[in-house]
């Protein structure tokens, strides 16, 4: 019943200073003398705008944290927290904005944009002298003096609704008035703070290629946006930030490596070996603490398969498995800092730049459209060959293979994506995706099962905290085995879609 | 989430200076707050500088819903509102026949306002009326400025019957003692006459200049003078109504 009080905002234009402003509302309007405060303002995001992506800002003034949407309305909101660093969700304490959170951020991390806002707040007073509407005048200023954002705020007083429009009418020769002025904050608060932009990264792989290009050259782009992505990532996974700055460099490093067993005879053969070598050893250096990461991450779902009287061994595990971990990602952090990282890097990014004509081999004049429809097809057949030749009694390690053999196609298409149409390639990577979900998820528990063997065999007896954690870890082999069988009995239909006579035509029609 | 009422059948014991008061307390706390100013002279209007707008009268505010809603005012404190009285209020009571006569037909106003405000306050006009009758029955506490002398008793004693003649629930009434002066043995005496009796609140208001004062100033005393012993003596008083607040 009770009405929305108003709020506007004008971003002053360049040559408008506070002053010009202050003089013009002396000219038309009573008010108290101004107050000057100084309150920062911290906008949060994931490094992959997981949160901006959702039309969603995250901020927090003081010790009140809010999550809006774009238009400026709170979602959510909590305050009174003392002054501790909430990196994860996790960390919130238990409320409306911790829920909302949880689904947003999943494993990423906030990081800080800070904004230094000083503001002068008016009263505009009537003839009685009462309040009827509040100004705040903004700025910000970034550590070299610069103006980067000026602004002008008008607030409603209830009761006063033909004085907010007076000044409405007043502050509209700066421009029409916005309900928020979030965008902008968070955009400034940026370019204060380094050269980030919102949307500036996504772990998605999308290179637009052109059908006429050399083969050589479609390479190189693809590479040079792999390298991209590693660089990107570096600085997170030396800082530690959060698990998927590595998995994302990870991920670069399979596809760099792939695309070069993928796509023959477009490098100089001995560049190819060189490279393919030099990305094992970037792949050697990341794994371990990755494969660390993945065993921590699972803390809650290994959890919640055992009962609570073999939970205590469990959180000895757990505890064993975070200590590693902090010993591998300081051996990670050094090898990220190191000559060889630093070699490879170098000489990869010089051979990308280098011209594409150089040194021909047999294919890195072919059009790329050309090469793209025969690698496709032939992984698509390749799968479609080794997944009919399994049966109920075929062992695991052929069904691993099967699942290499699927990345490898599911890669393939990513490459090329942009030089088919878009809709039928994002239908058959989603299809594709069943098959591979289905095989992923049995591979994975087949290498969990064995790191647990090998954990097993490595726990020194004699201990009552060894007998509680050899419990565990029992107790969770048998429980991951059930689900392992079960994944597999799964199989034989999720494949049999994929290869299904409709699905392979569509293969054909588009690469053959 | 209370609706409190300052009422007396007398006039000049304190009671806008009461309402005025408490409401901000209330709403320094962060808690959203209405003042109702119930009273056709406007005093708590005028001392937050409210006029009502032109629209706005009995009428207007007897209709209830939107009407009401579009009188209400932003004070200069965040989280306290007010609705101004119109000078149409002195004839409330002939409005009132409108609505044959209704005891509850500012129950049915303040409905819907309490889902929107944590604590109303209503600032009463003094005398029995069908306005004040109505508020007794609207009202979780119906708060007595009591200045302790002989004429005071007496009108109370009439509140007492009135509320006992209509069956009107007399556990709302909490009496407390304002424009107390010390040196007077009068009211010394006849607040220890009443000392121990139920529904007489711990808290008094002494009399002093700067609640006096209010009328020059147009701010409420905590926050014009948020230390001096007038101030100390609202915050007290609305600690113990909080209590009660918090008991019913």
């Amino acid at each position: 019943m009770i009405m929305q009080l108003q709020k506007l905002i004008w971003n002053l234009p360049e040559a408008i200073s506070l002053a010009d402003v202050m003089t013009g509302l002396e000219e038309n309007f009573q008010f108290e003398p101004p107050t000057a405060t100084s309150l920062p303002r911290t906008y949060y995001d994931t490094f992959d705008w997981r949160l901006f992506k959702q039309s969603l800002l995250l901020v927090k003034e003081g010790r009140v944290w809010s999550l809006k949407d774009m238009s400026g309305q709170v979602k959510e909101n909590l305050s009174g927290e003392p002054k501790r660093i909430f990196r994860y969700w996790w960390d919130f304490p238990a409320s409306g904005l911790r829920d909302a959170l949880s689904g947003l951020l999943s494993v990423r991390a906030l990081l800080p944009a800070s904004l230094k806002l000083s503001t002068q707040s008016l009263r505009i007073l009537n003839k009685d002298e009462k309040t009827v509407a509040y100004v705040d005048l903004l700025e910000q200023e970034d550590g070299a003096g610069a103006h980067l954002l000026r602004s002008v705020c008008l607030r409603e007083v209830r009761g006063y609704g033909k004085q907010f429009t007076k000044m409405t009418r007043f502050f509209n020769q700066y421009g029409k008035g916005k309900s928020t002025n979030a965008g902008e904050e968070l955009r400034s608060a940026l370019k204060a703070e380094g050269d980030r932009v919102p949307l500036d990264y996504s772990s998605k792989f999308a290179v637009g290629l052109d059908p006429v290009m050399s083969a050589r050259g479609a390479v190189k782009t693809i590479y040079k946006d792999l390298l991209a992505t590693m660089l990107r990532n570096r600085q997170g996974i030396i800082d530690d930030i959060d698990s998927e700055f590595l998995h994302d460099f990870r991920v670069a490093v399979r596809r760099t490596r792939s695309a070069m067993s993928l796509i023959k005879n477009v490098l100089e053969p001995e560049v190819a070996e060189h490279f393919q070598a030099e990305f094992r050893y970037l792949g050697q250096v990341t794994g371990p603490t990755r494969d660390l990461d993945v065993y921590l991450l699972m803390e809650d779902n290994y959890k919640s398969r055992l009962p609570q009287c073999l939970q205590p061994g469990l959180h000895y595990f757990f505890e064993d498995l975070a200590l590693r971990r902090r010993r591998e990602q300081k051996r990670l952090a050094q090898d990220l800092q190191g000559s060889r990282y630093q070699q490879i890097i170098t000489d990869w990014q010089e051979y990308l730049d280098r011209d594409d004509r150089e040194n021909p081999t047999a294919k890195s004049e072919t059009p790329v459209e050309k090469i793209a429809r025969k690698i496709i097809l032939k992984r698509c057949l390749r799968v479609v060959r080794d997944g009919r030749a399994i049966h109920e009694d075929t062992p695991d390690t052929d069904l691993h293979r099967l699942r290499i053999q699927g990345k490898k196609l599911r890669y393939s298409l990513e490459f090329f994506s942009s030089l088919f149409p878009a809709k039928q390639m994002g239908k058959m990577i989603k299809q594709l995706k069943v098959l591979q979900d289905n095989l992923g998820d049995f591979n994975d528990l087949s290498v969990q099962q064995d790191m647990l063997r090998e954990y097993l065999a490595d726990i020194k007896p004699r201990t009552v905290k060894s007998k509680e954690l050899a419990a565990a870890i029992g107790g969770l082999l048998t429980n991951l085995y059930h689900q392992h069988r079960r994944i597999r009995t799964h199989f034989e239909e999720t494949f049999s879609s994929f290869a299904s006579e409709e699905n392979l035509t569509v293969y054909h029609q588009l690469f053959g | 989430m209370a609706i409190i009422a300052v009422y007396n059948i007398k006039g000049g014991v304190g009671k806008t200076a009461t309402a005025v008061n408490l409401a901000y307390l209330s709403a320094r706390n962060g808690t959203s707050t209405l003042l109702c100013d119930m009273d056709s002279q406007g005093s708590a209007s005028y001392y937050f500088r409210i006029k009502p707008t032109k629209k706005f009268n009995a009428d207007k505010f007897l209709k209830g819903g939107k009407s009401v809603a579009r009188g209400i005012r932003g004070t200069d404190y965040e989280d306290l509102d007010m609705l101004p009285a119109d000078f149409t209020y002195r004839n409330i009571d002939i409005a009132l026949d409108e609505f044959k006569r209704s005891k509850r037909q500012i129950q049915k106003i303040l409905k819907p306002l309490a889902a929107e405000y944590s604590n109303i306050f209503l600032d009463c006009p003094p005398n029995v009326t069908l306005l004040s009758e109505n508020i007794f029955y609207a009202a979780d506490i119906l708060l007595i400025p009591f200045i302790p002398t002989t004429l005071s008793y007496l009108s109370f004693g009439k509140l007492i019957d009135f509320f006992k003649k209509t069956g009107i629930d007399r556990k709302k009434l909490y009496v407390f003692f304002s424009m107390v002066q010390k040196q007077k043995r009068m009211h010394m005496d006849m607040m220890q006459s009443f000392a121990g009796r139920k529904r007489i609140l711990n808290t008094h208001i002494p009399f002093l200049a700067d609640v006096e004062k209010m009328g020059i100033f147009r701010r409420p005393v905590p926050d014009m003078r948020p230390n001096s012993p007038a101030s100390h003596a609202y915050e007290k008083l609305w600690r113990e109504v909080q209590e009660i607040i918090a008991r019913e």
